[in-house]
């Protein structure tokens, strides 16, 4: 099962987060323990300095078997379900949020706590729902990366968890 | 389970025979009787904002129209609107629904506060109406006194040895009807002819406000949006009707939140709580379980009485009476000793503490949605009243007991 696992050396993924299927993870990506990324129907490639928190969900539900590509600085917080077409770069996934199968994230979207978007289609960049009835607006600016706390935690994750080893020798 | 806790099972009589679970109520000890939210005299006691916790002045509130100097809110969706560093300078921006100040027209500046809010371009002219209706005020006030004093004739024959020419003049001239300053408005008699484009073109709802916001904003015409000042905040002290006493007042900072004086029903009235869900089945006679709490730092003298005329059902436990100790601070609320398990006869059946668990048998004639066990608590409690000698008196209340259906 692990060896279809690929994890970048710069890459910090917590042996007790549950990974099944062929998964990359890109360079200084952080995945919390208890996150669960699933490549059902195809795999997924993440990409760098993503941030996935634990009791998160990321699946591959493309009935194509399609690979379910993750751009660079998502963050995924705590409880959010993921089951995208694909993903583009700086989106934010609030708490315990839910994307349907079929959505394509693009870019700089945010989607806010307890929000879901089930309807298939493409989110236009920097489209943020929010609120109890999934309200949707465009923003002018891009949602804050969590760069700070990416930085934190690379540090301090090696040193109170153990880790998945890096699989893939960096180029 | 949870079902038994809600607060709406049990409730008490208030003085004004309103009905309300006993944690709304409020024990009023000068007049030694419950009062409730509607039968209190509520006052502000400090405007604060909610946000940043500063208290203003009520004079300076009105003047500040109401509203913080300090914290925004967002105009699309209400909440706080924070302020991030952008390189040099700061703008604000909503963590809902990512609203930031790049989408106003001033996107950014040096300083955290004093953002500019939408003004009304016609504050000039709707101020001197304004003043000019203050005029008028003054010269219809000084026309009511004429006709009061009656000593107008006076005035004239006067000389100015005592400065009262300068009194008189002063006073004829506010009985003269002020001229009209203020720019007058022409009536439209032409109106803008409406297009029937204005049902047939396509409307991008993405780009238009929200009616909430268009009513947060009343002077953003069209879809502009500033940062909102925080409407500020108003903390009540509630008195009692009666005898204007403080019932509930909390310290003077808005951040504390201590209170001062506070006269809840539950620290001196005993708290009747359903124990067990009570399974009533038709034509038997089913127990239902209580439990008395005394939350009162004095004993409690209790009698229970049933109280069939209102009760959907008739209780077989005519009277319950019993005695419960003062509430004990510092015992340890987890520990599970319990003063004695084995029941004293068929209707006190447990005893812990400060509390103790009743089984009242009643009896259901047939089936219904609700059943009510409406029952009399007559308590005695020293700390009921400020004198001690009427401390030593029965205080009565009707309580209703929300069984459920049968």
């Amino acid at each position: 099962m692990d060896a279809e696992l690929q994890v970048h050396p710069r890459a910090v993924v917590c042996n007790e987060s549950i990974i099944t299927g062929s998964v990359t993870i890109g360079a200084d990506s952080v995945v919390h323990p208890k996150a669960i990324i699933r490549a059902t129907k195809g795999p997924i490639v993440i990409g760098e300095r993503n941030l996935i928190e634990e009791t998160a969900l990321i699946e591959n539900t493309n009935e194509d078997g399609a690979p379910l590509v993750i751009g660079d600085d998502n963050y995924v917080e705590i409880g959010a379900v993921v089951r995208a077409r694909s993903i583009g770069s700086r989106n934010v996934f609030g708490i315990q949020c839910v994307v349907g199968a079929e959505v394509i994230v693009t870019d700089a979207c945010s989607i806010g706590v307890r929000c879901s978007v089930l309807k298939r289609g493409d989110l236009a960049p920097r489209t943020c729902v929010y609120g109890e009835h999934n309200q949707r607006r465009t923003a002018a600016i891009d949602p804050e990366p969590p760069t700070s706390l990416l930085e934190v935690l690379r540090k301090v994750f090696p040193s109170y968890h153990h880790l998945k080893k890096a699989t893939v020798s960096s180029a | 389970m949870a079902e038994l806790l809600q607060l709406d099972r049990i409730l008490y009589e208030c003085s004004c025979s309103e009905w309300a679970p006993l944690c709304r109520l409020f024990y009023c000890r000068h007049c030694s009787i419950l009062r409730c939210h509607s039968c209190t005299a509520n006052e502000i006691d400090c405007t604060f904002c909610g946000t940043c916790l500063e208290n203003v002045a009520v004079g300076e509130a009105r003047t500040r129209k109401n509203r913080c100097v300090n914290c925004y809110q967002c105009p699309i969706c209400c909440s706080t609107l924070s302020a991030h560093n952008s390189g040099e300078a700061i703008f604000l921006s909503c963590s809902t629904c990512k609203w930031s100040t790049f989408e106003s027209d001033i996107q950014q500046q040096a300083t955290a506060g004093n953002w500019k809010i939408l003004e009304n371009p016609h504050e000039e002219e709707l101020s001197c109406v304004l003043d000019q209706m203050k005029q008028y005020e003054l010269n219809e006030k000084a026309q009511r006194d004429i006709l009061k004093r009656r000593s107008n004739v006076v005035g004239s024959r006067l000389t100015d040895r005592f400065g009262l020419q300068q009194m008189y003049q002063k006073r004829k001239q506010a009985l003269e009807r002020p001229t009209w300053l203020a720019p007058e408005k022409e009536p439209i008699t032409v109106l803008d002819e409406l297009y029937d484009s204005h049902f047939t073109s396509i409307v991008d709802l993405s780009k238009s406000l929200s009616l909430e916001s268009r009513i947060m904003q009343p002077l953003s015409r069209g879809s502009e949006c500033r940062p909102i000042r925080m409407p500020l905040k108003g903390r009540r002290v509630l008195r009692c009707t009666q005898c204007t006493h403080n019932l509930s007042k909390l310290e003077y900072s808005p951040s504390s939140i201590v209170f001062k004086i506070q006269y809840f029903a539950r620290t001196y009235v005993p708290e009747i709580r359903l124990w067990q869900e009570t399974k009533l089945a038709e034509g038997g006679i089913c127990p239902v379980f209580i439990s008395v709490v005394n939350e009162s730092v004095a004993k409690a003298d209790v009698v229970l009485l049933a109280n069939n005329d209102d009760s959907s059902l008739e209780c077989e436990t005519p009277v319950v009476e019993f005695s419960l100790p003062p509430h004990d601070e510092n015992s340890d609320n987890l520990s599970h000793s319990i003063s004695s398990l084995t029941p004293e006869d068929d209707t006190i059946i447990l005893r812990k503490r400060n509390r103790v668990g009743l089984k009242l048998c009643v009896k259901v004639d047939e089936v219904r949605e609700m059943n009510i066990l409406s029952l009399i608590l007559k308590w005695k409690n020293e700390l009921t009243s400020m004198t001690s000698d009427k401390g030593q008196e029965w205080r009565e209340t009707r309580v209703k007991v929300l069984l459920g259906k049968s």
